[in-house]
Formats: structure tokens, sequence, C-alpha cells
């Protein structure tokens, strides 16, 4: 039962982390593209940690709980970069 | 260059590199086979019944870290020093931390919150790399992003207030490469001192050369030898010296 | 498995091909650094289905977090578009 629901939602990530790749490809402005980043990091996350419970080696969780904690920091560099401010003041 | 040309070596380029990156992949061996350096790896540096020659670290990539690797380590540390000094030296005399705005509220407080996540797991990846995969790099980067943060989303200026500026910040990476240095000449001077045999940079004791770290924390847990001190320093000297090139980088040229 | 495990590695390089493409022709290099911040994610993925979470980890952290910072404080300087 859990293995039918591990591949379920396995499957559920990974069309959400596809369908955000057509978004960075295609999408029109910086903003869409940068939510679309964080979409696919955080799916990539998910899915390395579905990857970990699947194959039952606790060396591969480690990662993508940490990785979960500083993928947001490209939106944080551009962000500041369109306020149009000096970055650092 | 302009027009179709440039468009058309664009191509061109892209292609060949694709093409060649796709020719190195055809070699690799097939996913799941013992490669010669694992092999290597599985006789020698963890193996409980030939302790002459292993590093009591059940990670392979620190495992080889000090009896195997420690030159390689030792001059990638170098190259990454003498490059800070060389930003450092071209910049110097421009560094002013004064405190302004920052961003938004909301920002400000995650930024705080997620400072404190990331160091904590920047300290983790380092002291428990001799089991699960980091180092000190692997820290050192994560180190330097919690602070690369915390510039960007308050600034400059709320370093003093975390007792971090340029001058402290050098003295720190400074005593991680001085940590490393006296952990590499210890063996030197006890074979000195003894008349025994030993090795710079050595780890664990051999046959013939019986100097060596503690090899147990504690009664059964692996220590490592002193794998876990070295990667504090360099996690401390990497974090620091991005941390140092990032701040030099965000300052001002001149005065406008 | 394994031969799952290697489509998926095949795709993710293809899909890192695009991006490159995308990144030399673009001239608007803000959206330069936020597609090389994509492709360090999925070379970060790569690494991490060839049982390599030592150098996925480092990716991640100089390829997103260093890197791009340092490319942001470029642009900053030397302005966004290109002639």
């Amino acid at each position: 039962m859990l293995d039918i629901i591990l591949l379920f939602s396995l499957g559920m990530f990974i069309t959400t982390i596809t369908l955000s790749m057509y978004r960075m490809v295609v999408g029109p402005t910086i903003p869409d593209r940068m939510l679309a980043l964080d979409v696919i990091s955080y799916g990539l996350t998910v899915v390395m940690g579905i990857i970990a419970v699947i194959s039952g080696s606790p060396y591969l969780i480690v990662i993508s709980f940490s990785l979960a904690l500083w993928f947001f920091i490209g939106a944080l560099y551009v962000a500041r970069y369109m306020e149009g401010e000096q970055i650092g003041d | 260059m302009s027009g179709w040309r440039g468009s058309l070596l664009g191509v061109l380029f892209v292609a060949s590199m694709s093409s060649i990156l796709v020719y190195a992949f055809l070699g690799y061996p097939e996913l799941g086979f013992v490669r010669p350096l694992g092999e290597f790896y599985l006789f020698n540096t963890y193996n409980f019944e030939n302790q002459d020659w292993w590093s009591a670290s059940p990670n392979a990539v620190t495992g080889l870290l000090w009896d195997y690797r420690g030159y390689d380590t030792l001059y990638e540390t170098m190259v990454f020093y003498v490059g800070i000094v060389a930003v450092a030296m071209f910049f110097e005399g421009h560094a002013k931390l004064t405190k302004t705005g920052g961003m938004t509220v909301i920002v400000r407080a995650t930024a705080r919150m997620v400072f404190v996540f990331i160091l904590t797991s920047a300290f983790a990846i380092t002291i428990f790399s001799i089991k699960t995969p980091g180092g000190g790099f692997q820290g050192g980067s994560i180190m330097a992003i919690a602070y690369i943060a915390i510039i960007v989303a308050l600034s400059k200026g709320f370093l003093p207030e975390m007792n971090i500026d340029l001058e402290k910040a050098h003295i720190a990476k400074i005593i991680g490469l001085a940590l490393i240095a006296g952990l590499t000449i210890v063996p030197v001077v006890y074979s000195l001192a003894s008349g025994s045999v030993a090795y710079a940079l050595q780890n664990q004791p051999k046959a013939w050369a019986p100097f060596g770290y503690p090899t147990y924390l504690g009664l059964t847990s692996l220590s490592g030898g002193l794998i876990i001190p070295i990667q504090l320093g360099e996690m401390v000297h990497v974090g620091m010296g991005f941390t140092i090139m990032f701040l030099l980088l965000t300052m001002k040229e001149r005065e406008d | 498995m394994i031969a799952t495990i290697e489509l998926v590695i095949d795709l993710l390089l293809a899909f890192c091909v695009v991006l490159t493409a995308a990144i030399v022709f673009t001239k608007d290099l803000l959206l330069a650094v936020v597609l090389a911040g994509a492709e360090g994610v999925l070379v970060a993925t790569v690494f991490y289905l060839l049982l390599a979470p030592d150098i996925a980890l480092v990716q991640v952290a100089a390829g997103v977090g260093i890197s791009t910072a340092f490319f942001i404080v470029g642009l900053r300087k030397i302005g966004r578009r290109e002639e």
C-alpha cells in the first residue's frame, strides 16, 4: 500500500516538475521563470526524499533536508536586483 | 561577428561541445559496476581486518582525506587562500559597513530565522562528515550562503551587530588555517622528538609508523582520527573567505 | 530500475543542452543568470542520481547560492542589457 502511495506521489511531483520546466523555458517575464525555478527546486527536494524512502537508504535523505533551506535564496537575489537597489545596502 | 554569423558560431559551439560531452559519456562503466577504485577503497581504507591501511571513517570521500588525499586538499586550500588575498589587496581601503534599510520586514524576519537553520546545517554537515555525505568545503559554502543571505536581506551594516566585520573574518580564517597547519606538522615534531617514523599528514598508525591520532571517540564510535578538526578548520576558512569576497565586491568603487 | 535512472539522466542532460543554448543566445543578462541557476539545480539532480550526494551538495551551494550572488553583483555594475 505504501509503495503504491509513494509511486503515485513520485509521479505527481515529476509531472509538476515537467510542467514547471515548460514555464521556465517559455515564461514571458523574469519573475515567472524565477517562480518556476522555485517550484522545480522544491519538487526535486520532495523527489529526492521519496527516492531515499523507496531505496531505504538514510544517507540520501540528508541532502534533501538541507537543500530545502537555501533554494529560496536565488529568488531573494533577483528580487533585490529588481527593486533597483544596490546589493548589500 | 553580427547577425547570422554570430548565431551560426553559437550553434556550432554548442553542437561541438555537446557532442564531445556525449562521446565522453559513452566511455563510462555501467551503473552499479564496482570500479577498481571502489575495490581499492573497500580493501584498504575501511577494512576492519586490515587496520594497517585504514583511515577509520565509513564515508568514502572523507575517509580518503588524510592518509590518501591530504596533499590534494592542502594545495586546494592554498589556491583558495591566495585568491582571497588577491581580492582583498585590490579592494581594501573601501571597506565601510554602513547600515541602511534592507528589504521588507517579512523578508528580514525570515532571513534571520533561516540564518540560524542554515548555519546549524553547515556545522552538522561538517561535523558528521565521517559518516554522512558532506565535508569541509560543503559546510563552508553553506556557511557563506547564510552570511550572504543576511547581507542581501538586511544590509552590510547588520554584520557588526552579529560580531562579524572584515577584520574579525580575516582573523577567523587565519585561525582555521593555523589549525590545519598545526595538525599537519604534529607527527613530524613527534618523529623528530622520539626517533620513530612518522609522516606529515599522517592520520592513523601504520605497522612501521606507530604515531596516530585517536581512532575511537569514547569506546565504540569511530572518530576518523582528527578528520573532524581539519574539516572544521576548512569550513571556517572557506565560509569566511567567500563572505569576505562578497563583502569586498559589493563595496562602491567610488563615492557618489 | 537502472535503465529508468539512465533515461532520466539522459533527459536531464538534454534539457541542460537546451538551457545552455538559451543562455548563449539571450540578450538579457539577468535571464541568463536565472537560467544558469536552473542548470545548476538540474546538474545537482544528475549528481544525486549518480549516487554522489557530496558533489550534489557543493554543486547546489556554489552554483545556486554563491555564483548567482556574484553574477548579480556584477550585473548591478555593468547593466542588464547586452548590446
